[in-house]
């Protein structure tokens, strides 16, 4: 049912090449206002009043080919790697990238106990301890290989294991429930 | 966790030490000012807005005046979202907080918007839904008030036992039978022992009894079998009339809840509760439950039988038992993970098979070929890895069990063979304790899976629970008022509606419709279009003003009455399973033929009917795929003329169809929209001009409203919109 769907709204540009941008980094500066507001100047000719930074690849790369974008979610260009930039430069970017993508790594996994398809999860996150539900197995973790597993809960909130051979042994035991 | 806690007294205390009042609003949130895991509260107080992170140096982080702040909102982020005030022309962070949140702050965010918009802080929505059990304050699932973990197996099973009610006589009938099987179970062990014992050990003494004796073991054999196969039959007939009962109970409280119900849940997840659970019942009641009840029984005759006879004996025997218990209870949940896991990547390798073999034209066109191998052989692979743990465990267990199971057999050779060299028993008394003893097995191992079997069958029974209790959204009035045959004028008030009562796609919308009037609905994809004539359509109730239909609020007329003089035109053509006939009469099942033939061909549709071959027999498929798309919305139209209903709601298809069926499809639309009251999305440009006034919706907002011509000389989105139509349909029309 689109309507009630949180879309983006993207503006259509008729004047819109189709090619792709991709930004000089050395010559794109970031600063923030008094408030907080993160600006850009790209270039040295376009001064962006409120930036904002979107990942091409959040989960698998989310260093690269960020979108640097508009009050008007309009594109402004792509930063082809973050390490190009300047370092308080890539320092806004990568807050306002923070800011924006809340993906939690679990670090270990206290308990996961099942109980008819719904598990209750008790883990340490880098973002400190959380205990959620999952319902469902297939739809609800996802695998990116190779040992990349992302978990959504019954809330719709997101959690991902890296790597789940760092995990210490009874966490990767306890997680084996499930993979 | 209820994040919905009210604020505590010590953050109470804390704001007061800050020096501030009673806060009005204080909404909590999980994410800390770093983005980690943690507290903070937005608060309301003092007519300024501020964010408290409490802790041992709890501060106020934010703090603005409510005069300073322009705007609330919300902005969503990844997995996140914060609450934003405007100050100053520029949004700033007030609070973040995790997907699990994003509803209250949704709410506080509403409100407090309207409290620096209005000057009023408006109430907060009833919170008629339940979202965290009460009892252990996991967040529980699709608005269900079941949790999975605190089932309460007593009230379950009380209410499953509820329905036993119009059977109870039957029920009482099945259980005597059961005992009397039961009882006569213990007769030709006994009748065994008596062989030995009084016949064969004594040759020549009672020989004529052996006669008597075998008599009566195949008597006993015999009651049993008739016993058995009477309370059988009892026992299908109680279990499926039960089973009906529910079935009816579900099937029509499905049929009469809301859409909103069936927004919220994908169709496949309520038919899976139908069949499956009902099925998963099914089995329990008929075959579960008839053999734990028998197997209890044995299990209790058997014992009294033996511990009469020798104590010491039966404790002999037993002794196996709760060795076998625990080792059940220890290996039998990590088998049935390994289970689990087997089906699981089972399913995952026929889904890579599935889609590579669909799309084996893709995979050829790009020469995907051998990476489409690989990647079904690393499934197989873990499916393997799988199936070799599973049977492995399998193996192992199994024979254990059954090892364990038949010990108590061989502990009797043993125990049993001292006490009658012991002269404590006869040889009778051992031959009868073998026999017993064979009884056991059986309860033994349908008892072990007992407990799975009941846990499965009362979540079943649970969540086809949950589906008969939910109340409809929508429902009918208290005292409705009848408005007998509508006229047809529409009314919208100050209408303001959202799927989630929190984030509205409509907003504040004013419009009268005159009878037989046609007024289009135009705006951008998402703009609230579909929603408005759901709406009027009573599918959902307003969150806020009122739909009126000749000036009677539409959740006072009656709904059959409101729902047998509308008529519906949707986007999505639905045709049921059956013949073309049945579904131009869906609406009046009573039309006759030429009523059939009247409204097709006023749809345009009759010609292309009578050239089928089975002409209006034409089984349609399922859900109507034997027809194209340009004859489906042709049928549709036919169910809707009809109908004759006094309002019509159009959604117009916007599917491709080349330019003859095109003009086809308007005329018949002309037809069904003459003279009658018409509410229509419209995508073409010729229903536009029909329309005697159009309303432009803009993100959910009333943006113009007037007609075709006054909207065009305006210059406004009206304008734009049809500009853009028309340059676009011009390069459609060229391809045909």
């Amino acid at each position: 049912m689109g309507e009630h769907q949180d879309r983006a709204e993207i503006p259509f540009d008729e004047r819109d090449t189709g090619e792709v941008r991709v930004l000089d980094a050395s010559r794109v500066r970031l600063f923030r206002t008094p408030e907080g507001i993160p600006r850009a100047v790209i270039e040295d000719d376009l001064c962006c009043l409120h930036v904002k930074a979107h990942c091409s690849f959040p989960l698998s790369n989310p260093d690269e080919y960020v979108s640097l974008r508009d009050g008007a979610n309009r594109e402004l260009g792509l930063i082809e790697h973050l390490n190009h930039l300047d370092h308080a430069s890539r320092r806004i970017v990568e807050e306002e990238i923070e800011r924006r993508y809340f993906l939690p790594e679990i670090t270990a996994v206290y308990r996961l106990e099942g109980h008819f398809g719904t598990y209750d999860w008790e883990v340490e996150t880098d973002r400190g301890r959380r205990s959620f539900l999952v319902r469902g197995r297939s739809e609800k973790i996802v695998y990116m290989p190779p040992r990349h597993v992302i978990i959504t809960d019954v809330l719709g909130n997101r959690y991902q294991v890296s790597d789940y051979s760092r995990l210490d042994r009874r966490s990767m035991l306890l997680l084996y429930k499930v993979l | 966790m209820d994040p919905r806690a009210e604020p505590s007294s010590a953050i109470a205390e804390k704001l007061r030490s800050l020096g501030c009042g009673e806060p009005r609003m204080a909404v909590r949130s999980d994410l800390g000012p770093d983005g980690s895991f943690g507290e903070e509260w937005l608060v309301l107080a003092d007519s300024r807005l501020l964010t408290l992170t409490p802790g041992e140096a709890s501060a106020i982080r934010r703090d603005f005046p409510l005069a300073d702040i322009t705007e609330v909102k919300l902005e969503n982020l990844v997995g996140a979202g914060a609450l934003q005030a405007v100050v100053r022309g520029q949004p700033v962070d007030m609070v973040r907080f995790s997907n699990t949140l994003s509803r209250d702050f949704a709410i506080a965010a509403r409100r407090l918007d309207k409290l620096v918009k209005d000057g009023e802080l408006p109430e907060p929505p009833e919170e008629d839904e339940h979202r965290f059990c009460p009892k252990c304050g996991r967040p529980l699932l699709e608005y269900s008030k079941v949790c999975a973990f605190c089932v309460s197996i007593g009230r379950t099973t009380a209410r499953l036992v509820g329905y036993l009610r119009p059977y109870a006589w039957q029920a009482g009938g099945i259980l005597t039978l059961m005992t009397a099987s039961t009882a006569l179970m213990m007769a030709p062990p006994y009748l065994g022992k008596r062989i030995i014992d009084d016949v064969l050990r004594r040759p020549g003494e009672n020989d004529w009894l052996l006669l008597t004796y075998f008599l009566g073991l195949l008597g006993a054999h015999v009651s049993m079998t008739g016993l058995i196969a009477l309370h059988g039959r009892l026992s299908a007939y109680v279990a499926h009339n039960v089973l009906f009962d529910l079935r009816a109970q579900l099937y029509q409280r499905l049929q009469l809840l809301s859409l909103s119900y069936y927004d919220r849940r994908q169709t496949g997840a309520v038919m899976t509760r139908v069949s499956h659970d009902t099925g998963e019942l099914m089995h329990f009641i008929v075959d579960a439950l008839p053999w734990t009840i028998m197997s209890v029984l044995t299990l209790i005759a058997v014992s009294v039988r033996m511990i009469s006879k020798s104590f010491w004996l039966t404790v002999w025997i037993l002794v196996p038992l709760p060795i076998l218990l625990l080792t059940t209870k220890l290996l039998l949940p990590r088998l049935f993970t390994l289970l689990r896991r087997f089906f699981e990547r089972r399913s995952r390798m026929s889904a890579i098979l599935n889609d590579s073999l669909s799309g084996i034209r893709v995979v050829k066109a790009f020469g995907q070929e051998e990476t489409e191998i690989d990647r079904f052989g690393e499934r197989s692979t873990d499916l393997r890895t799988a199936g070799v743990s599973l049977d492995r465990m399998w193996y192992s267990f199994f024979p254990a069990l059954g090892l364990l199971s038949t010990a108590g057999g061989i502990l009797i050779y043993y125990f049993g063979g001292r006490a009658v060299l012991a002269q404590e028993l006869s040889i009778g008394d051992f031959f009868e304790f073998m026999a017993l003893v064979q009884l056991f097995r059986r309860p033994v191992e349908i008892l072990i899976r007992v407990s799975h079997w009941i846990s499965h069958a009362l979540t079943s029974a649970e969540r086809i629970f949950e589906i008969v209790d939910t109340e409809p959204e929508v429902s009918e009035a208290d005292e409705p008022v009848s408005v007998g045959a509508i006229k047809g004028k529409v009314e919208l008030r100050d209408v303001t509606f959202g799927y989630e009562a929190h984030k509205p796609v409509l907003h504040r919308i004013q419009l009268t419709i005159e009878p037989g009037e046609m007024v289009g609905l135009v705006g951008h994809s998402g703009a609230g279009k579909s929603t408005l004539i759901n709406l009027i359509a009573r599918l959902y109730d307003a969150n806020d003003g009122q739909i009126l239909i000749d000036g009677v609020d539409v959740r006072k007329i009656p709904l059959k009455e409101l729902h047998d003089q509308l008529g519906v035109v949707l986007q999505e053509t639905f045709l049921f399973s059956g013949t073309i006939a049945e579904n131009i009469a869906y609406g009046k099942p009573a039309a006759s033929r030429i009523e059939i033939i009247r409204a097709a061909k006023a749809a345009n549709a009759h010609d292309f009917v009578v050239n089928f071959p089975d002409g209006y027999d034409t089984q349609v498929g399922e859900r109507g795929s034997r027809l194209s798309g340009g004859e489906k919305q042709r049928i549709a139209i036919a169910r809707a003329i009809l109908n004759d209903p006094r309002i019509l709601i159009l959604d117009e298809a916007t599917s491709a169809v080349d330019t003859q069926t095109e003009r086809q499809i308007q005329q018949a639309l002309e037809r069904l929209t003459a003279s009658r009251t018409t509410v229509a999305i419209a995508h073409r440009l010729s229903t536009l001009r029909n329309a005697r006034r159009l309303l432009v919706l803009d993100h959910g907002k009333q943006a113009e409203l007037g007609t075709h011509d006054e909207l065009m000389e305006a210059k406004g989105t009206y304008y734009k919109l049809v500009t853009l139509q028309s340059e676009m349909s011009q390069v459609h029309g060229v391809g045909g």
